[in-house]
């Protein structure tokens, strides 16, 4: 490679059409149930502390899953300060909520750069990372497609980003996605249920 | 269509709309220009509440009569961190009985992560508010920040830009002058 890759990232979430979906009027949830879809099922990555991270380390917790990197150019989501806010609005349950942030720009999130983000937002956060292959395997996973376009291309600079989360309940199963429409109360309101379940 | 086929296909809608880009932008060599179009007509907006400097509790309302630029922003973006220069000599050149830049912290970390950014910046003309409520977060629909009003002197928003600007740029300062001298007086009823 003459060039270091140069990651521009296109996250595009592909969930219509993809299973059945369970919540009519009647369900007690305010975020989309996703329970019946046949993926999302688990990730291997490594931790911000070196640690192996699969979904089976958080039984017993409620898992707040979002794909995104940390080198916001011009606009940053604010989907890991929305869970920080559930986490405390949880309290005293905030530690049976976990949150997780997937880097899908592992090249620039080196482990220092995702303890140094992620702790600004919440001590029990991780952040998690995978080598490139390990990245493209689990976006095919959750149904999130990214692409890198090479270096030199970041005078115009095209990010797009959904701000998707993605819920396992405390046996690991995917129950939810909240997505930009989602408000904070509501979040916490669907991770309590979940906790209580 | 039955009301289960039709719910599926508004919630599939709905899916497709959600991965709409939320963040569309093209990075130049410096922050965007001064480029912030005044809305139409000025929007109402709620009374968000924060603390101040001090920890004590204050809100929008406590503002009205003065234009307020009301910037969003948080010290782990980096496009926040990069535009706050322009803000505080924004701040330097207009901040006084008539306008005030308030730059409303989401930090988790509250007033002491803000309080050594501002230090390390030397940040000098501003004062650190905090996001304490939530309301920001809540009220102003955030997706993305920084995202930043201009609010005039009663209260409701008159522009709103999602990213960085060149906050002192002279065609701003221009800007929120003409805010601070023209328009209804607070008292005076809003002609539609």
């Amino acid at each position: 490679m003459v060039l270091r890759a140069f990651m521009v990232v296109a996250l595009a979430l592909l969930v219509a059409a993809c299973g059945e979906r369970t919540n009519g009027p009647t369900s007690p949830f305010k975020s989309t149930d996703i329970s019946s879809v046949d993926w999302g099922r688990d990730f291997h990555l490594t931790d911000h502390n070196g640690q192996s991270r699969s979904l089976a380390d958080f039984r017993g917790k409620v898992v707040m899953l979002f794909f995104g990197f940390t080198h916001c150019p011009d606009v940053c989501p604010t989907t890991m300060a929305d869970m920080a806010r559930v986490v405390d609005k949880l309290s005293p349950n905030g530690q049976r909520a976990q949150g997780l942030f997937v880097t899908v720009d592992p090249e620039r999130d080196t482990p220092q750069v995702l303890e140094k983000y992620l702790t600004a937002f919440h001590p029990s956060f991780l952040g998690l990372y995978g080598d490139q292959a390990a990245t493209a395997a689990l976006a095919k996973e959750f149904k999130i497609f990214y692409a890198a376009q090479p270096a030199g291309s970041h005078e115009h600079y095209m990010v797009t980003h959904n701000n998707a989360i993605f819920v396992f309940d405390p046996r690991g199963r995917l129950r939810l996605l909240m997505d930009a429409d989602r408000t904070v109360d509501a979040m916490a309101a669907d991770i309590a249920l979940l906790i209580k379940e | 269509m039955t009301i289960q086929k039709r719910w599926f296909v508004l919630a599939a809608v709905a899916a497709i709309l959600g991965a709409v880009p939320v963040l569309r932008l093209t990075r130049g060599a410096q922050p965007a220009g001064p480029a912030l179009d005044l809305h139409a007509r000025p929007r109402e907006l709620a009374n968000l509440r924060f603390s101040d400097g001090a920890g004590r509790p204050t809100s929008l309302a406590a503002f009205r009569g003065r234009v307020v630029l009301l910037n969003v922003w948080a010290t782990w973006c980096p496009p926040c961190r990069e535009e706050m220069p322009t803000l505080d000599r924004l701040q330097a050149a207009l901040g006084g009985p008539g306008f005030e830049v308030v730059a409303l912290s989401i930090d988790h970390g509250g007033l002491p992560v803000v309080r050594d950014f501002f230090d390390r910046t030397r940040i000098k003309h501003l004062q650190p508010y905090l996001d304490t409520f939530g309301d920001a977060q809540s009220s102003l629909a955030v997706a993305g920040v920084p995202l930043t009003l201009l609010i005039d002197r009663e209260g409701r928003e008159i522009a709103r830009k999602l990213g960085p600007a060149t906050w002192d740029d002279p065609r701003m300062v221009q800007l929120i002058r003409s805010q601070m001298v023209s328009g209804a007086a607070p008292s005076q009823p809003v002609r539609r």
